[in-house]
């Protein structure tokens, strides 16, 4: 089927759609673009947009760890992309320390809820076992 | 996904910052907290609360250059804001400059900002809004909710108007609504995103992560719903609000599928079902915006008496293998949780066989109808988008609501 055929089937004027970039000519040749600086150097005073954020109480952050060696370190899966998503990449995060970093003990853990949930009880169990650290992913 | 390309990630490059990624989650857990970890990169402002009011004189192009520059706009040329443009668009409300709309609280950075009237304005002016077109924005801006929201996903919203205020403003609610061409409609829309932007959403990797992003943030789909013309009741009465009283609703998601020439071969009803597939039926959300000639051919041909019948059928008729529902990793991230958790239907839905049939769409009062068109074509969209919030357009007004036009297609300019 020619493509005229099938526009008019499908109720659309051939005419019409052919005539579409004739819009475009309607300008006058000597027009000047729309990007095109019209203004001389006129000097203006705008309003400052910027609004000032501000950074709210917060509870301070534990200190960092001094060192990695004869740590327990969490490897906390957020359940991004859904349930057993992600604990094949902790698992080799898990291997990798293992290899390259063996005196450092890793425990993999899933957190409850969808990634944007609260697992009280995770982090808790997490304290209660004095882990050292927690390393939270996966994010998408 | 195979153990070596799972290691690769790990020992390759974060394509974020080009550093290797186990490097730097060691150096997470080790590398001593900084003074200034949680600072945002919000140039030009200072962190003492003090803001400059007035910049620095200059020509047009060097002010739409710093303006662009400083990321406080959508990348398009803005209506420069000077003070006689700012209070005159401030004519359009009687609330106080100062008063305050919003507070926005920014979780990836952990910052607040307070949002006033005066700051809404300024941004009317940005966007191309007109002080009649004040009153809506105010609206918009009082429900804090952005129009990009923080994600690597590509969230697409929608921004309906209902009420007098739609003809007041001569928004366009028939021929062609969605396209760009009614003035309201488009400037509204901008401003949403424009807002966005200055709330401090859209700073690279700090708040700003939508991976491909998504073109509906240009101007967010804004519109006004076709009332004179729908066999239905406004959306806004839906949600208890007066007919009377003007409204803004806001809808997120991030797909819509367009019906192209109509359905002789099949119902609307069964095509609309074949398209609902195509989407997640996340917490059985859709959103679905009818031609006004759709909507009467479903109220006054198939029985459906109000929106909120039809939607029941779709609730009935909907049907998708649990493994397919399962299967799609959204899903299983936010509704298999409720599952685990007993949540009913989810919990019997995840004992099923994968080929069992099941209605996702559970909950037919989480399905939207919006009746927007010109009646040329009996089309429709149907999107995944889900209702987020309304607000009264009235409480911002200067002056109280007027009769407008009653075909739908306010604010189109009349052909040469």
């Amino acid at each position: 089927m020619d493509r005229r055929k099938m526009l008019a089937l499908l109720g659309v004027s051939p005419t019409l759609v052919a005539g579409a970039p004739s819009y475009a000519r309607t300008a006058p040749a000597s027009a000047p673009s729309a990007g095109a600086s019209v203004v001389t150097d006129r000097m203006i005073t705008a309003v400052n947009p910027a609004v000032t954020p501000q950074l709210p109480k917060r509870i301070p952050l534990a200190p960092r760890l001094d060192k990695l060696d004869g740590k327990t370190i969490y490897l906390v899966d957020t359940d991004w992309g859904g349930m057993g998503q992600n604990d094949g990449i902790l698992q080799e995060m898990q291997a990798w320390f293992a290899e390259h970093m063996p005196a450092v003990k890793t425990i993999i853990k899933v957190k409850k809820g969808n990634f944007v949930t609260d697992d009280p009880a995770l982090w808790k169990e997490i304290a209660d076992a004095k882990g050292d650290g927690v390393v939270l992913g996966v994010a998408g | 996904m195979p153990p070596s390309v799972l290691r690769g990630y790990i020992e390759g490059k974060d394509p974020a910052t080009q550093r290797t990624v186990i490097e730097e989650v060691i150096e997470a857990i080790t590398k001593p907290v900084s003074e200034d970890e949680f600072t945002g990169d919000f140039a030009p402002v200072s962190r003492t609360g003090v803001r400059q009011t007035l910049l620095e004189p200059d020509t047009e192009d060097n002010l739409q250059r710093l303006f662009y520059e400083r990321g406080w706009t959508d990348g398009l040329p803005i209506i420069l804001p000077t003070e006689e443009r700012v209070a005159e668009m401030l004519a359009g409300t009687n609330r106080a400059p100062d008063e305050v709309v919003a507070e926005i609280f920014l979780h990836d950075t952990q910052e607040y900002l307070t949002f006033t009237v005066e700051m809404v304005a300024i941004i009317g002016v940005m966007a191309g809004a007109r002080p009649e077109h004040l009153p809506v924005l105010l609206a918009v801006a009082s429900t804090g909710h952005p129009s990009i929201p923080g994600s690597t996903t590509p969230f697409a919203c929608m921004l309906l108007v209902n009420g007098p205020i739609r003809n007041e403003i001569e928004m366009n609610s028939g021929i062609g609504a969605f396209s760009p061409r009614n003035l309201a409609n488009s400037v509204i829309g901008r401003a949403w995103t424009l807002l966005t932007i200055n709330w401090g959403y859209m700073r690279l990797r700090k708040q700003f992560w939508t991976s491909q992003g998504n073109p509906i943030g240009y101007n967010n789909m804004c519109v006004a719903e076709n009332e004179e013309r729908s066999a239905w009741e406004p959306f806004h009465v839906q949600k208890n609000f007066r007919p009377e009283e003007s409204v803004i609703s806001l809808f997120r998601g991030w797909s819509f599928v367009n019906n192209v020439v109509g359905s002789s071969h099949r119902s609307v009803g069964k095509d609309m079902l074949l398209q609902l597939g195509a989407l997640p039926g996340l917490f059985s959300a859709a959103t679905l915006i009818l031609d006004p000639l759709v909507a009467r051919h479903l109220k006054e041909n198939e029985g459906f008496r109000t929106k909120l019948d039809f939607c029941r059928w779709l609730s009935e008729n909907f049907k998708m293998p649990a493994g397919q529902f399962w299967g799609t990793d959204l899903i299983h991230m936010m509704m298999a949780p409720l599952a685990d958790q007993g949540v009913e239907p989810y919990a019997s839905w995840k004992k099923l066989p994968p080929d069992a049939l099941i209605a996702p769409y559970d909950k037919p009062e989480n399905i939207n109808i919006v009746v927007v068109g010109g009646e040329t074509s009996p089309m429709w969209k149907v999107a995944d988008f889900a209702y987020a919030a309304s607000a009264s357009v009235d409480k911002w007004r200067a002056k109280p609501a007027a009769d407008g036009c009653t075909d739908g297609s306010c604010g189109l300019p009349d052909e040469p």
